[in-house]
């Protein structure tokens, strides 16, 4: 993988946007709407004055960290469907311990209740990974399986020990030291956006530089060679898992301590999924994840203005964006998914 | 790769300095000739047949009668409450901003703060600020009129949709929660002060659009005997009434006439008159009787009621008289399940 | 007449022309070896003839008459079939359903399955190519899976038959069996293009030999006028020299030592190794002799711990390493050469560099505080492309660019390389051409000689013979003999190697 690879990585990105928005045209026309008023708010939305561009980077920054924790999987040869499940717990995890140590310094409540995000999300990524590696347990199934529990067990903590005394199952708002400080004021935009930049640089670092991820990449590009490599390919593909499940975790607690300030159930607009499309566009460059992320989050947030005042249905506008994940992702997600299939039939016979 | 790290910086720095730059530079917003609106739905969009669909009709009579504009949104997420109510307010052309569901109060706590001029008006929860109009139920009542129903329907014969001799009926609410424990509440009360004998089952989905797991509560319900069924469970709901139907049971609907889902099932209907609320909000704000604070409304305001479907006469009569009693203040219902039994005791009902 | 003729064909990939004005001709019924080294341009000839590849310039005439190939579809509407290295077949379908996948015989628009498998009969009887239209393609033998590509090759009428390089997967039986089919084709008028590397082969079988090297055609020339030696100098441009034989002699110390290992089979079936105990001392080479799938690659694995034995100990310079996992065997000292290099001894997505480090990653050379040292990691790839005559245009593209020759002395390098007192050599030059196996072969010998212990495990006699001071015959996983390698005789190994134990 080249300079080259990536400039046409992304002129090929650019064409699918493109061909996806003249279908979506060409779709919001025939349902009776106008096209320009459509796309002329879906870009303003995104784009046009301080709000509508916070709102598009406060969108893309749970997708940056779930892009990066699927990309990270990538990596490994792992498929980590379970970004959503892991960011829940994530954001749950940093909610409570953020409220739990209100007597602390705010930088520390800060860094602690972080760690805990991570760490939750690290823990739920390892299930999966542990499965993977001492049964063969094929990880989309496992991690497909662990979002529903996630998702459900965070409610049930929720309502069970966490609630606010209030009407709705939430946690308690969390007090102004114990959230991620504002970056542009009467916005959302958080240090979560600083933080995640940062991620991607030091996992980049690592999976290029350090043992770590040369051994991680070896799993992921052809496990029997790394293990005659001598890399303990079951420690790797668990720790792997662990990773993409902290910083997955990382994205809830983004959510959890710099959005919402408490934890909702069911809160997320399934950042966990979009991740998925996020890390197929980059491919495997880590820094590619920033404007992948970008570009979801700009239709996030265009699609905002695009359905208040253009009038475009939900349904209609979700097809529109469906399209562009569908065009931008699809060839890329599906030569991934032919290649994990020839390598799980390679693996048939079973590894010790 | 290089390339990409070098696109994401400038990337960045683009960002920054678009947001600096355009610091100031929100919309202006030039006034309509019609006065305007605009409504923020709760998360079960469209067509839930119930709480968003109630509230759309005040909109679109408002529209009719009162001649205003009016601009909508569906969310998908709670966590896009916040930048939807915003974009709205930063135009600075609408008269007023509807928050539909308690779920928005979170946001509309952010977004009132950051627009004080701006009047929003939220429904079927309490937001404290100066600017916004909080429009809450007192949802016993409307348990209590639906429960008194299913209590009398189910003591009656002859009719084969009725179990006979068990007198059982149930509810199956959405989520535990206060709000919704209270129409349990008011449910019970309503059918044991109207018949002493009935014997009431109570359970809750956990989520606002799993049918499926609503119609699965509601059969095992069914299995027991009961043949009087109310669904307090937003687009759930439509699963148990589903189930009544297959069974050819008496179901009761919520929030809106959902009588042509099962025309030959649906009893009646807990009516959250949402369109009403939405409706008496918006003639306030046009009236200059804006009231910021906790609007509480119930049976009195006609923001609560039943709808009477298959009702037959005879209940109509003794329920609407019960009614009343609620209206004018003589009977008080409680919200709690726990305080159930001792009013009943208080009123000699048991 | 010429069943194909190919003029001054010239094909670049990138700056590199594979093809510079290559020509080529083949009779109807003859066999005509395309013999070269790796790289040397044979399969990318045949690729454009069979329209997988397009020509930059030059001309193709079909019985004469110029032909445009655009593709495998015109190709085969030409009369010419290819049959790959890796076969094309889809595993989980019958022959039958492989055969006709693509011109299925259809009545009503249903496939005709009585009607394909008379027609594969048919085909199989007339040049004996005993094919079973009913079983399942993974079932069947690697040979017979070759057996089903010529059938399918025939039915679609090809009178011009390419093979490429067909017997680097088959038993010796199996090459018998298959020259038998060659020459009943032959027979018939079909021309037939066999890609080799391999001397014997093409001194047995061919009628004619075209050689190419470095893209460019070298000549064409009756095997009968051609002798080994003349060949070799036609493909490397040169003649090479005999093996050094000078070496130490053999001294005392074991450095590897199997004691009574086993293997158990998979699901309760034969055991794949019993009791095999085995010594390799330092400065000899201990050859396995065996028919390939009798124990070799359990030995191999057992012997580096990439499996556990089920029974038996196994030890280094007299330590117990039994149960030690890949990375533990290696670290004391270990140099291994695994048998499927591209499965095994390399990751073909990573660059040279990181690929030249792969298990000494960890070591203190190239890694400090969990980060490599991209400095250190570089230089090493580059001493070992110097080092070992690896062509590469430089260490950071990846492995899996290289031909397989220099892949394999990329992998020797990097196993010679890091500090060791045993080599586990399993089928060094398997796949390999005639100068690369020769200078593995060299190193191998070389190592011998500095004081190593080389376990040689090699499905090809004439390797083991050449290099071994002592051969061990394997099989149906047990030892059958061991001795000095000059008391054997060949046809005495041949006989112990398929189970025939003579007392001689």
């Amino acid at each position: 993988m080249g300079l080259r690879g990536d400039v046409s990585r992304f002129a090929y990105s650019a064409i699918a946007v493109l061909l996806a928005l003249v279908i979506g045209a060409v779709l919001i026309g025939t349902s009776g709407y106008s096209v320009k008023e459509a796309y002329s708010n879906l870009l303003m939305g995104a784009f046009g004055g301080v709000y509508s561009l916070a709102t598009t980077v406060v969108m893309s920054t749970p997708l940056l960290f779930t892009g990066l924790a699927v990309a990270l999987a990538f990596q490994c040869g792992l498929f980590n469907v379970g970004a959503e499940g892991q960011l829940y717990v994530g954001a749950l995890a940093s909610a409570v311990v953020a409220l739990a140590l209100s007597g602390l310094p705010p930088a520390f409540r800060v860094i602690i209740a972080l760690t805990a995000g991570a760490g939750a999300g690290a823990a739920l990524g390892f299930l999966p990974g542990y499965l993977k590696a001492k049964i063969g347990a094929h990880e989309v199934v496992t991690t497909i399986m662990l979002n529903y529990i996630a998702i459900s067990l965070t409610t049930f903590l929720v309502k069970t020990y966490f609630r606010d005394p209030g009407p709705v199952d939430q946690t308690v708002l969390l007090p102004p030291g114990s959230r991620l400080p504002e970056l542009v004021p009467g916005t959302r935009v958080s240090l979560g956006i600083v933080i995640g930049i940062l991620a991607v640089a030091l996992l980049d670092r690592v999976m290029r530089r350090s043992v770590l991820g040369y051994e991680i990449q070896a799993v992921g590009q052809n496990p029997h060679a790394a293990e005659y490599g001598g890399v303990n390919v079951a420690a790797r593909t668990v720790q792997a898992m662990m990773i993409s499940g902290a910083v997955a975790g990382l994205a809830g607690s983004v959510e959890s301590m710099g959005t919402l300030y408490r934890f909702i159930p069911y809160f997320s607009p399934g950042y966990g999924f979009t991740g998925i499309a996020v890390a197929v566009i980059a491919g495997k460059s880590m820094w590619a994840v920033i404007p992948a992320a970008f570009l979801f989050g700009a239709l996030q947030s265009g699609g905002q203005s695009m359905q208040l005042f253009a009038g475009i249905p939900m349904e209609l506008m979700t097809m529109v964006q469906g399209l562009v994940i569908l065009f931008v992702a699809a060839p890329a997600l599906g030569s991934m998914l032919l290649k994990s299939r020839s390598r799980l039939s390679e693996k048939g016979g079973g590894r010790a | 790769m290089r390339k990409a790290r070098k696109f994401s910086v400038l990337l960045g720095i683009a960002l920054i300095a678009a947001m600096v730059m355009g610091i100031g530079a929100s919309g202006v917003g030039t006034a309509a000739a019609k006065p305007r609106m605009a409504i923020v739905f709760a998360t079960g969009g469209l067509g839930d047949k119930s709480f968003n669909d109630s509230a759309y009709d005040g909109m679109k009579r408002a529209e009719k009668e009162l001649g205003i504009e009016f601009d909508k949104v569906e969310p998908q997420a709670v966590a896009e409450y916040e930048s939807l109510l915003t974009r709205f307010a930063q135009t600075r052309k609408y008269d007023l901003i509807i928050s539909i569901g308690f779920d928005q109060a979170d946001a509309l706590q952010t977004v009132s703060a950051r627009f004080p001029n701006q009047k929003f008006a939220i429904v079927d929860t309490v937001v404290d600020a100066p600017n916004v109009a909080s429009y809450a139920y007192r949802e016993a009542e409307r348990g209590f009129v639906v429960g008194a129903i299913a209590g009398l329907m189910t003591a009656k014969k002859g009719d084969p949709r009725i179990v006979a001799d068990k007198q059982i009926v149930g509810v199956i609410g959405g989520m535990d929660i206060p709000l919704i424990r209270a129409n349990v509440a008011g449910y019970i009360a309503g059918a044991r002060y109207a018949n002493p004998k009935v014997q009431v089952k109570h359970a809750y989905v956990g989520h606002w659009a799993d049918p499926a797991k609503c119609k699965e509560m509601a059969n095992a319900m069914l299995d027991e005997g009961v043949d009087v069924l109310w669904l307090a469970a937003g687009r759930s709901g439509l699963g148990g009434i589903k189930a009544a139907e297959e069974r050819n049971r008496y179901a009761i609907g919520a929030d809106s006439d959902q009588g042509y889902l099962a025309p030959n099932n649906i009893l009646t209907n807990g009516m959250k008159l949402v369109d009403n609320t939405v409706y008496m909000a918006i003639d306030a704000v046009l009236k200059g009787k804006f009231t910021p604070g906790v609007n509480l409304l119930g049976l009195s305001e006609g923001a609560l009621g039943y709808s009477r479907n298959l009702v037959p006469a005879d209940i109509i009569a003794q329920v609407d008289k019960l009614a009343a009693k609620v209206a004018s203040g003589e009977l008080k219902v409680p919200d709690d399940i726990d305080k159930v039994e001792p009013w009943l005791k208080a009123l000699g009902k048991q | 007449m010429y069943a194909v003729r190919m003029e001054n064909i010239t094909k670049r990939f990138g700056s590199v022309a594979a093809n510079d004005g290559v020509c080529f001709a083949a009779l109807p019924g003859e066999i005509h070896c395309l013999l070269g080294e790796n790289g040397a341009g044979k399969s990318t000839l045949m690729r454009i003839l069979f329209g997988l590849y397009r020509a930059d310039s030059g001309s193709i005439y079909v019985n004469d008459r110029p032909a445009q190939i655009a593709g495998p579809r015109d190709a085969i509407s030409l009369g010419i079939g290819m049959v790959h290295q890796h076969f094309m077949l889809a595993e989980r379908l019958t022959v039958a359903e492989n055969i006709v996948a693509g011109c299925e015989p259809r009545r009503r628009g249903l496939l005709d399955r009585e009607c394909a498998r008379r027609r594969i009969r048919e085909v199989s009887e007339r040049y004996g190519l005993a094919v079973d239209p009913d079983a399942v393609v993974e079932d069947i033998s690697v040979g017979q899976q070759q057996r089903v590509e010529i059938v399918k090759a025939l039915m679609r009428g090809a009178r011009t038959l390419i093979l490429d390089e067909p017997t680097a997967v088959l038993t010796p039986p199996e090459v018998d069996e298959l020259f038998t089919v060659m020459r009943a084709l032959r027979e018939s008028g079909t021309a037939i293009v066999f890609i080799t590397h391999k001397l014997k082969e093409t001194m047995e079988i061919s009628d004619r030999v075209t050689v190419l090297r470095d893209g460019k055609t070298i000549g064409t020339v009756c095997t009968a006028d051609a002798t080994p030696d003349s060949l070799v100098e036609m493909m490397v441009g040169r003649s090479l020299p005999v093996h050094d034989d000078e070496r130490t002699p053999p001294r005392q110390a074991v450095l590897l030592e199997l004691r009574d290992v086993s293997v158990a089979g998979r699901k309760g079936g034969r055991a794949r190794l019993s009791g095999v105990s085995l010594a390799v001392r330092s400065g000899e080479v201990l050859g396995i002799a065996g028919v390939d799938g009798n124990g070799q690659l359990e030995l191999e694995e057992v012997v580096t711990g990439l499996r556990r034995p089920g029974k038996g100990k196994i030890a280094l310079t007299g330590q117990d390493v039994t149960g030690l996992d890949t990375g533990g065997i290696r670290d004391r000292g270990v140099a291994y050469i695994p048998s499927d290099r591209l499965k095994r001894g390399m990751v073909d997505s990573f660059s040279l560099a990181r690929n030249s480090v792969l298990g000494t990653h960890r070591c203190a050379d190239f890694s400090r505080r969990g980060l490599l040292l991209e400095n250190a990691v570089r230089e090493h790839a580059r001493s070992i492309v110097a080092e070992y005559d690896v062509r590469a245009e430089s260490i950071d593209q990846p492995m899996g660019s290289l031909s397989g020759g220099n892949q394999q002395k990329m992998l020797v390098g990097r196993e010679l390389a890091r500090p060791h007192s045993v080599v586990v050599a399993a089928q060094p030059t398997r796949g390999l051409d005639v100068g690369a196996t020769h200078y593995i072969r060299e190193q191998i010998l070389a190592s011998r000689n500095r004081g190593k212990a080389v376990l040689l495990i090699s499905a090809e006699l004439d390797e083991v013979l050449e290099l071994s001071d002592r051969i061990a015959v394997i099989y149906e996983g047990r030892i059958v003999d061991v001795r000095p390698a000059s008391q054997f005789t060949e046809r005495e190994l041949g006989l112990l190697m398929t189970g025939q134990r003579n007392e001689v």
